[in-house]
C-alpha cells in the first residue's frame, strides 16, 4: 500500500516534472532563432524613427534602440544594425533574413498578420510601439516578450528622458 | 384531403425537445464565437475555427424557421402545404456544411503553399506570463465541448422525428469539435516548432467534413427531386413496399402499386387499387387510406385511386 502511494507520489512529481520542463522548452522557434542569436549576432532592421530610433555615429540612439541592444545584450548577443526603409526590412523579416525590426511599429501595423509583433514596450496616450520579429519564430517571441514586460517601466522612463 | 398535419402524441415531446436543444445550440454558438473571436490570433485554424461558428448558426436557425411553419394548414396559394420548408432548411444546412468544409480546406492548402507561420507571443493573464498558443488551447478545448454533446443528443431525436435538418446540425457539431480538436493538434505542433502543423490537421479534418457535406447536399437535391422516401441516414424507408403489402392484404384488393416523396418530414404518394369487384366505391377508398396509413406515422397524405376494370379481365396499372 505504502509502496504504491508512494510510487503514485513519484509518477504525480515526475509529470509535474515534464510539464514544468516542456512549459519552459516550448514554444520552440521553427527555425531556431533564439539558439542562433544567444551568444552570437542579432541582424536588426533599423528605420529612423524619432523620437524612437535615430540613427547615430556608431549604432542607434533613442529608447527603442536601447531597449533592443539591452535585449540583445541579455542574449550575450552582438547587434549588427542595419538601415533602410521600414516596407524593406520587414520583407526582409518575413524572409527571416533579419531576427527583429525596429522601425516606430505600433500595434496597429498592417504587417500584424505576416510577421510577429512583440508586446507593446512603450505606452503613450494610444500609441503602443512594438518590435516585430520574423513569422513562426515563437520561442524568439516569447523571449522578447518576457524582456519587453519586464522592462516597459524603463523604457517608459527612458521616453520621457528622450523628450 | 390535405389537413393540418400532427406529429403523433409521442413525438409531440421529441419536438418540444428539439426545439430547445436548437435554441441552446444558437445561445451556444453564440457566446463561443464571441470566445474564438477575443482569443483570436494568427492562428490558421484558429480564424477557421470562428468561420465554421458562423456557419455553423445556419443549420439550427434553419431548423428552427422551419418548425415555425411545420404546423400551418395548407391554404389555397399553398394548396400542398408546407411540408418542403423542412427540406429548404435541409438544403441550407448542407449547403453550409459543404461551405464549411471548403472554407477551412481552402484556408489550410493556402497557407501550406505560402508557408505561413503561424506566430504566437506572450500574454499577460492576471498578472501570470503565459504563452498565448496555451489560451487558445484552452479556448478550443472548451469549445469543443458542447458540440460535442449537442450531437449526441441531436442523432436520436434527428432519428425520430424524420428530421434531416437536425441530422445536418448533428454533422455540423461533429464537424465544429472536429475542427477544434485539429487546431488543438495544431497548436500543439506549432510548440514544437513544426509550423506547417496547424495547417495540415486543418486541410486533413476538411476532406471528412467536405464529404459529410457534399452527401447531405447529395440526399437533399434527390429528395427535392421526389426520389422515393429515405431514412436520415440515407437509406430506403421501405415504407411504399409496406404499404403494397398491407394494403394488398385487404381482401378486396386484387393488386396495389404505391409512389411515395418525401416532403420534409412527411410522406406523400399515391396509391393505385385494381379492386377484384369494380363495383366498390368511397367507404373502400378510406378502407385502403386508413390501413396505409397505420403503416408509419410518416405517412401523411395519400391520395388512393381505384382503378377500373378492364373488360376481358385485362388488368391496368
Amino acid at each position: 500500500m505504502l509502496d504504491a502511494r508512494l510510487r503514485a507520489r513519484a509518477i504525480a512529481l515526475g509529470l509535474t516534472a515534464l510539464v514544468a520542463a516542456s512549459c519552459d522548452e516550448l514554444p520552440r522557434d521553427a527555425s531556431g532563432t533564439l539558439d542562433r542569436v544567444r551568444g552570437g549576432v542579432l541582424r536588426v532592421g533599423a528605420t529612423e524613427s524619432p523620437p524612437w530610433i535615430v540613427r547615430a555615429a556608431e549604432g542607434a540612439s533613442g529608447p527603442e534602440a536601447k531597449l533592443v541592444e539591452a535585449f540583445a545584450s541579455e542574449l550575450g548577443a552582438r547587434v549588427e544594425w542595419q538601415w533602410g526603409p521600414g516596407e524593406e526590412h520587414l520583407e526582409a523579416l518575413e524572409r527571416r533574413e533579419l531576427d527583429l525590426v525596429a522601425a516606430g511599429l505600433t500595434r496597429r501595423s498592417m504587417w500584424k498578420h505576416r510577421v510577429g509583433l512583440s508586446r507593446p514596450w512603450v505606452k503613450s496616450g494610444t500609441r503602443e510601439g512594438v518590435l516585430a520579429t520574423p513569422p513562426g519564430e515563437n520561442r524568439f517571441l516569447v523571449a522578447l516578450d518576457r524582456y519587453v514586460e519586464r522592462h516597459r517601466s524603463a523604457a517608459v522612463t527612458a521616453t520621457g528622458g528622450a523628450r | 384531403m390535405r389537413g393540418r398535419y400532427e406529429f403523433p402524441p409521442e413525438r409531440q415531446t421529441d419536438l418540444q425537445r428539439a426545439r430547445r436543444l436548437e435554441w441552446v445550440v444558437t445561445a451556444f454558438n453564440v457566446a463561443i464565437a464571441l470566445i474564438i473571436y477575443l482569443a483570436m490570433g494568427s492562428s490558421q485554424a484558429m480564424k477557421a475555427a470562428w468561420v465554421e461558428d458562423m456557419l455553423a448558426f445556419v443549420p439550427p436557425i434553419a431548423f428552427l424557421v422551419s418548425l415555425r411553419f411545420l404546423d400551418r394548414e395548407p391554404t389555397e396559394e399553398y394548396p400542398y402545404g408546407f411540408h418542403r420548408a423542412v427540406s429548404i432548411a435541409f438544403l441550407a444546412g448542407a449547403v453550409a456544411l459543404t461551405i464549411f468544409g471548403l472554407y477551412i480546406l481552402v484556408d489550410s492548402l493556402v497557407g501550406l503553399v505560402r508557408q505561413e507561420r503561424p506566430t504566437m507571443g506572450l500574454a499577460v493573464v492576471f498578472g501570470h506570463e503565459v504563452w498565448s498558443g496555451w489560451i487558445m488551447l484552452g479556448a478550443l478545448l472548451i469549445s469543443a465541448i458542447p458540440p460535442f454533446v449537442f450531437g449526441r443528443l441531436e442523432l436520436p431525436l434527428a432519428n425520430r422525428l424524420h428530421d434531416k435538418t437536425l441530422k445536418a446540425d448533428a454533422e455540423m457539431n461533429r464537424a465544429n469539435w472536429m475542427t477544434a480538436s485539429a487546431a488543438m493538434a495544431g497548436i500543439v505542433g506549432v510548440s514544437l516548432g513544426w509550423w506547417w502543423a496547424d495547417a495540415a490537421a486543418g486541410a486533413l479534418i476538411s476532406l471528412d467534413i467536405v464529404r459529410d457535406g457534399m452527401t447531405n447536399l447529395s440526399r437533399v437535391v434527390k429528395d427535392l427531386v421526389d426520389r422515393q422516401p429515405t431514412t436520415v441516414h440515407g437509406r430506403a424507408s421501405g415504407v411504399p413496399a409496406k404499404i403494397e403489402k398491407a394494403v394488398g392484404g385487404l381482401d378486396w384488393v386484387e393488386r396495389v402499386a404505391v409512389r411515395l416523396r418525401e416532403e420534409g418530414h412527411v410522406f406523400t404518394g399515391e396509391v393505385f387499387v385494381l379492386p377484384a369487384d369494380s363495383r366498390l366505391g368511397p367507404e373502400r377508398i378510406r378502407e385502403a387510406t386508413e390501413t396505409a396509413r397505420q403503416v408509419d406515422w410518416k405517412v401523411h397524405d395519400l391520395v388512393v385511386t381505384l382503378l377500373p376494370r378492364e373488360r376481358g379481365g385485362a388488368q391496368g396499372s
